[in-house]
This record gives C-alpha cells, structure tokens and sequence, in this order.
C-alpha cells in the first residue's frame, strides 16, 4: 500500500468519525479548512488518548475552546449548564469516543487498536507542538465561529497497511447499537 | 422504591446521562467511578437488580470486574450490562463467555438503553 493511500485511508477514518461523534451530539462540523493558517490563539482546552497495536501506536488529541465542547453537551442533560469540571470529563469522553469509531472502523479492516484513558488539558493558547511520528494528521473543523482541530499521530512499521476490502466477519456492533446475550 | 441499577464508569458524565435516563423511568441509581470502585459498591448494594459497566477505565477495567463477579459465589448470578466505545467481536465474545448479558456501543440511545434495562431487570 502506497504511503499516499495510506494517508487517504486514515484521513476517511478520522474525518467521518469526528463527523458522525458530533453529529450525534447535535454539533454539526463544518468543512475541513485546509488552508494553512496560524494556530488558533483562542483555544483553551486539549483532550488526548492514546493506542497501540503490534503495528501502529500513537495518539489522538483535539483542541478547541471549552465553549465547543459545552455546545455538544448531552441532550440528556442539558436541563442545566456544564461546569468546568464537567466540560472537562465531557471532553475526555468525547476524545475516548472518538478513538471508539476510529477502532472500529479499523476493526473492519483487521487492524485491532488498543487504547488507553484519555486525559485532558486547560490553558490559554493551548497548542499541538510539532509532530515528529511517521504519520502525523490535522484536520481543522470550522464550528461557527470557532476551530476544532483534531490530530492523528502516529508511528508504523513499513508493512502497515489498511486493506482496501473489509471484513464482514470482523463487523462490530455499530455505535448506539445494542446486542443482548 | 425502584429497582436499583449500580453504572460503573469513570465519566460522570455518562453517568449522570445513565442515570438520568433510568431515573425518570423509576430505577435507582447507585454510581461507581471504576473497575475498583464498582467492586466494593457491588459488594454493599446486595439488593442491585443490574450493573452497567463502562469496558476502559482506570484502575480495573470493565472485562476484568465481569470475570471477577463470575468468579464469586455472591455475585455470579447479578446481570451485567457492558456500555462502552469497543465494538470489536473479540472483546464482546470474550464479555459474552463471562457472563455478560448484553453489549451497548456508545453513544447509547436512552430509549435502547431503557429497553435493555427493563428486558434484564424483568
């Protein structure tokens, strides 16, 4: 598999999954701003996980302003205003969800991810420092207003691959779906 | 009272979103932040009808608390429900042969949630 292919493929991943994880917390992203621009200055919060395989290991990490992420609060809960403390958790969460759909999207693929808890970080002009991993993915969402940047890093061996075909077999339960025993 | 459900998971959001959720519909909710935690709330909530248990969490995971709630005479038969980002088949087939009575991919649905609860709780 070329190295541009492989790009491709993890590009399709990521961005649908950050798509789909929003979307259904009733945050739509806008498109992908693919111009090269400076750092947001005005974000301040950062969510990260990491993952490993025999083949792929990295990371997935977000920023933006908590005020995002406050838009896609549970609708469940949002009969009152998130603290700190829960923008915070809910932030974690929604990283640690989006790793979920990248596992699982990777899943069909035959490529088995395991992952860690997320962690979460506050400041003011919270920023990613270079990337030096073989893979190293941005992708910047415009959200009205604002940015959320998510980022794909990753080392791989040289035979790492996504196959082009997935497979059945190794289907998963889709997100908010349901199997009872 | 209600029909007491103990949600295992270290976020509180998703806590309160579960209990939320099963609260309006007349259950009671106890909480655990992990794998560690909901050990010992399962251990002194005897009367616990469900246990709905997150699969990555800090301390003792998810897969790890099911085997070790298998393993007990006291707890064996308590029903578990695991809620959780992993969808691999593996892991559900592993949960499955533990005993596990059914398998929730979040971002959960609260009326998929409610008619899991309510079939194992019945």
């Amino acid at each position: 598999m070329s190295r541009e292919r492989l790009l491709e493929r993890i590009d399709q991943v990521v961005e649908s999954s950050a798509r789909a994880l929003f979307g259904a917390n009733g945050l739509t992203l806008g498109e992908l701003i693919t111009e090269a621009g400076d750092v947001p200055r005005d974000h301040d919060i950062a969510c990260s996980i990491g993952f490993t395989s025999g083949e792929i290991s990295g990371a997935v990490l977000m920023t933006t302003r908590k005020e995002i992420i406050a838009r896609s609060w549970p609708a469940e809960l949002r009969h009152r205003e998130p603290t700190e403390r829960d923008i915070c958790d809910w932030a974690g969460e929604l990283v640690n969800q989006l790793l979920g759909r990248v596992k699982n999207a990777l899943a069909r693929s035959g490529v088995t991810l395991r992952q860690c808890t997320p962690t979460v970080v506050l400041g003011w002009h919270v920023h990613r420092a270079p990337a030096c991993t073989t893979v190293a993915r941005a992708y910047a969402f415009g959200v009205g207003e604002g940015l959320l940047l998510v980022y794909f890093d990753a080392a791989v061996t040289e035979s790492f691959a996504l196959p082009e075909s997935e497979d059945p077999a190794l289907t998963s339960i889709a997100e908010g779906g349901v199997q009872l025993f | 009272m209600g029909k007491k459900v103990i949600v295992i998971d270290d976020s509180q959001t998703i806590r309160e979103q579960v209990g939320t959720a099963l609260r309006q519909a007349g259950f009671d909710i106890v909480e655990a932040v992990d794998g560690a935690d909901g050990y010992e709330v399962i251990d002194r909530t005897p009367d616990a009808a469900l246990v709905i248990c997150d699969v990555n969490m800090p301390n003792k995971n998810g897969l790890e608390l099911l085997e070790g709630l298998r393993a007990s005479e006291k707890h064996k038969l308590l029903p578990v429900l695991m809620l959780t980002t992993e969808g691999q088949p593996q892991m559900i087939e592993r949960a499955r042969k533990s005993g596990a009575k059914g398998w929730l991919v979040k971002p959960f649905q609260s009326d998929l949630l409610l008619a899991a609860v309510r079939k194992l709780t019945s």
